[in-house]
């Protein structure tokens, strides 16, 4: 559990490797008080929605999932909100309207979706502390180190501070910021486990893709709905990944010959109907083509599997030899 | 007349002068995301601006109520959520029925409906007491810049995809948050307000 909580921290923290929940962070974290109310917020939410979503929401559909989970963050939110209205109203005031819109965060869309919907309950618990740990961490570090270069103060206290970075308390100030953390971060995970390649979080695989796919790729068909350029799942934590699906060689054989079989009959049936003449002398010439192309294929793979039987011997000569 | 001419200049003052993304930060996170999926992002970008547009505008409408209009701030912003919401139902209704669409489109919806920059544009619109056309102009400007700042992020992105200069440590997110601040920064100049750095 530790482990997997350690490992969401530094590993796969949600801010820095998976940039998620970036907007709040850049925007309210300015000291340490508006840190602690973003990051307990972020918390609360993340535990009760993801928690809910493992819970009951597992076999609704995505696009219902996430009107319910912008619902539940209101419900989790707005009486937070209030709580630290009453009791912290200059930090909840300074925070404006990001302590609503926290309700929307994607952090915690893309941590139920990506996770919750997909795990038990105690991998989505391990998931959901691990998140509001790493985040919580970041929110409160960008925070402190705002407060003290961009106001000179550190929870309220003056410090003698020789420069004061105003700009800091601004967006780019925070990015800036996010991104001296996410190199410290990542120069401390690769220490700690090399194996681990924690920029890989942020998927970068479809950079290469167009801009424009054009008017109807929006529209369902029949072989693109099936594959497809899902959003990338979270590892399975505790869990190891499905093996490939090997065709088995008696299998595919048997297949190639229904194919070769049905070649074969159709070829000699013949077409029927209007020209059927042209028809049968394109179609004929067309099934021998295939029938070329099988049996080179058929060929091939005899090469193939003869070429791996002499390696394997040897192989296994060089064995007994050693 | 006075309508068109709120609208334009509230969707300029969403794209340059006050971009949402940049100077503001909302909206960040998923225009971070589909900077890197450059497939997605005029998709998503036109979902936004529909979802913001249309949202300001029935929210404008709805603060012609009296007694929303005399709501505190905290039940403006479940009227607001109220409002989206109501608006996601029925675009989904319409998307999966009507229009068979893919179920990529179909969490790109989701996406681009529940996100803190389509939440932001009423309360902005709010704040300012923006009218009904400028409501408008504001949720498409908003549209117009998370594109805007799309294009940007991943034309950055793929230079420091190709580039070998950068430090080993600065690969991936580091690089990417410091480039976006340098945009961010560049945006906050449009802005006219004195930096004080």
């Amino acid at each position: 559990m530790w482990t997997l909580v350690w490992d969401g921290v530094l590993i796969r923290n949600p801010v820095l490797f998976e940039a998620v929940g970036v907007a709040p962070l850049v925007a309210m974290a300015v000291s340490v008080k508006t840190a602690v109310i973003l990051s307990a917020v972020s918390a609360a939410e993340l535990l009760a929605i993801e928690l809910l979503a493992c819970l009951l929401m597992k076999r609704l559909k995505s696009g219902l999932r996430m009107l319910l989970y912008a619902a539940l963050g209101m419900a989790v939110d707005l009486p937070l909100c209030l709580f630290f209205m009453s009791f912290m109203p200059n930090e909840a005031a300074s925070a404006g309207i990001f302590l609503p819109l926290l309700a929307v965060s994607s952090l915690i869309a893309l941590h139920c979706e990506r996770f919750a919907v997909k795990n038990t309950l105690p991998d989505t618990l391990a998931d959901a502390v691990s998140a509001s740990a790493g985040y919580a961490l970041v929110v409160l570090i960008v925070g402190a180190v705002r407060e003290i270069l961009g106001s000179g103060t550190i929870c309220g206290f003056v410090l003698p501070v020789p420069v004061r970075l105003k700009g800091l308390l601004m967006p780019f100030g925070g990015f800036l910021l996010l991104g001296f953390a996410a190199a410290a971060f990542r120069a401390l995970a690769h220490k700690k486990s090399p194996p681990a390649r924690p920029e890989n979080a942020f998927d970068l695989s479809g950079l290469s893709e167009p801009y424009f796919a054009g008017p109807k790729a929006d529209i369902k068909e029949d072989s693109a709905s099936r594959g497809g350029d899902r959003e990338p799942s979270l590892p399975s934590r505790g869990r190891r990944a499905k093996k490939p699906v090997r065709e088995r060689p008696a299998a595919a054989a048997r297949a190639e010959k229904r194919r070769t079989g049905r070649l074969r009959k159709k070829e000699a049936d013949g077409p029927k109907g209007l020209f059927a003449e042209d028809r049968k002398d394109c179609s004929s010439e067309f099934s021998e083509i295939l029938l070329d192309l099988e049996r080179y294929r058929e060929q091939k793979r005899s090469e193939k599997a003869g070429d791996e039987k002499t390696r394997e011997d040897e192989i296994g000569n060089g064995g007994e030899s050693e | 007349m006075n309508g068109i001419g709120g609208l334009f200049s509230a969707a300029m003052y969403a794209l340059l002068l006050q971009n949402l993304i940049f100077t503001g930060g909302y909206g960040a996170d998923e225009a971070l995301r589909m900077a890197a999926r450059p497939r997605r992002l005029l998709p998503v970008s036109a979902f936004i601006a529909y979802f913001s547009a249309l949202g300001s505008l029935f929210c404008a409408l709805l603060e012609k109520i009296p007694r929303v209009h005399a709501l505190c701030a905290l039940p403006h912003a479940l009227v607001f959520a109220g409002t989206l919401g109501a608006l996601y139902l029925a675009t989904l209704v319409f998307a999966v029925l009507v229009l068979r669409v893919k179920k990529q489109t179909v969490k790109d919806l989701g996406v681009s409906a529940f996100n803190t920059l389509v939440l932001a544009v009423p309360f902005i619109r709010y704040r300012a007491s923006f009218g009904a056309g400028a409501a408008l102009g504001l949720g498409l400007g908003s549209g117009l810049a998370f594109a805007a700042a799309g294009l940007l992020i991943g034309l950055g992105l793929r230079r420091l995809a190709e580039s070998e200069d950068v430090p080993e440590c600065f690969k991936g997110t580091p690089a990417l948050f410091v480039y976006v601040s340098i945009l961010a920064l560049a945006f906050t100049g449009f802005s006219g307000n004195g930096l004080n750095l």
